[in-house]
C-alpha cells in the first residue's frame, strides 16, 4: 500500500529537487570541474598542564589543507614555501613552549582542541587574504592515533 | 646465532635544558611524547626464565609510572634525554633481566633519538 505513494514521492522529489542545476557546485561537478587542495605538516614540541592537572608533552603534526584554484602561470595553488612559511609562522609561536604561560591560554584550559582552533584562527586570517583560497582544515595531531580536525565546512572522512 | 627483540613505550615527559647548553628555545619547558624501545638479546642456548614479551612490561612498569606525566628536570638531573635513557638503562640492567638487556633507545622527536647501549654488548657485536 505505501510502496506505490514512496515511488510517486521519489519521483517528484527527482523532478522538482533542489540539487537540480539549481546548486551551481552540482552543476561544474557534473560538468567535470575538479575542486584541488594542497596541505603541508609542520612539527611542534610543547608541553601543558591539561584540566585534570596532568603534566603533558607532545611532539605535535599540524596540518593545513588549502584550497582553490590552480593558477595558470604556476601551475600552482600556492607555491610551497608560501605555504610553509604561513603555516611555521603559526606553528613556531608553540614550538618548545610550555603553552599554559601564554597569553592565548590565561583565561582558558590547554587542550589539544583549543590549540587547534587558535592555529586555525590564525591561519585562516593569513590564507583568507589570498584571492580564491580558502583554509580548508587544520588537522592537529597529538600523537600518531589521535587529533583534531578544525574547519568552517568540515566534511565526512572518506579518504582515510 | 643471535635475536634482538625490541619492545617500545610511550612516555609522556615535559622538559627543559639548562640555558648554558642550548639554544633558547630548548631553554624553555617544552614537552614531547618519548618512545622507548628496549632492545634484548636473545642468543642460541641461552634460556631467558620465564620469557614471554609481556614480561618485560614489569620491570619498566616502575620507571615509566614514575616519570609519566612529570617534569623530567625534577627527577634528573639536567632533563636531558640522554640522562633519561641512561637511568632507564640502568634500572633495567640492575633486573633479573640484566644480563639480557642490550640497548635502550629513547626517541624525543623524529630527528632527535638517545641511545643507551650496554658497553658489553658493543664488545660483542
Amino acid at each position: 500500500m505505501l510502496l506505490p505513494l514512496r515511488f510517486i514521492f521519489c519521483l517528484f522529489a527527482w523532478t522538482f529537487g533542489p540539487n537540480q542545476v539549481t546548486d551551481p557546485s552540482m552543476k561544474s561537478l557534473s560538468q567535470g570541474a575538479v575542486q584541488t587542495r594542497i596541505a603541508r605538516r609542520v612539527y611542534l614540541s610543547a608541553a601543558y598542564r591539561d584540566a585534570r592537572n596532568l603534566m603533558k608533552g607532545h611532539n605535535f603534526v599540524l596540518e593545513a589543507s588549502v584550497r582553490g584554484p590552480i593558477d595558470p602561470g604556476s601551475g600552482m595553488i600556492l607555491s610551497i614555501q608560501e605555504l610553509d612559511a604561513m603555516v611555521k609562522s603559526v606553528a613556531h609561536k608553540y614550538d618548545h613552549q610550555f603553552l599554559n604561560e601564554l597569553s592565548e591560554f590565561q583565561n582558558s584550559p590547554v587542550s589539544t582542541e583549543l590549540l587547534a582552533q587558535t592555529c586555525f584562527h590564525q591561519l585562516n586570517e593569513k590564507i583568507s587574504q589570498l584571492p580564491g583560497l580558502t583554509l580548508d582544515k587544520i588537522r592537529l595531531f597529538e600523537s600518531d592515533d589521535y587529533w583534531v580536525d578544525v574547519g568552517l565546512h568540515l566534511m565526512p572522512e572518506i579518504d582515510t | 646465532m643471535k635475536i634482538h627483540v625490541t619492545r617500545s613505550y610511550k612516555l609522556n615527559v615535559a622538559h627543559f635544558i639548562p640555558e648554558d647548553y642550548v639554544s633558547p628555545e630548548q631553554a624553555t619547558l617544552h614537552g614531547h611524547e618519548w618512545k622507548v624501545a628496549v632492545t634484548l638479546e636473545k642468543s642460541k642456548g641461552v634460556a631467558i626464565p620465564n620469557w614471554d614479551v609481556h614480561y618485560l612490561d614489569q620491570f619498566l612498569k616502575d620507571p615509566l609510572n614514575k616519570f609519566q606525566n612529570c617534569i623530567l628536570n625534577d627527577h634528573l638531573p639536567h632533563g636531558t634525554g640522554e640522562v633519561l635513557a641512561q637511568s632507564l638503562l640502568e634500572h633495567l640492567k640492575q633486573t633479573a633481566l640484566g644480563p639480557h638487556i642490550m640497548a635502550v633507545q629513547l626517541i624525543e622527536t623524529r630527528k632527535n633519538r638517545f641511545q643507551g647501549v650496554f658497553a658489553n654488548s658493543l664488545d660483542k657485536t
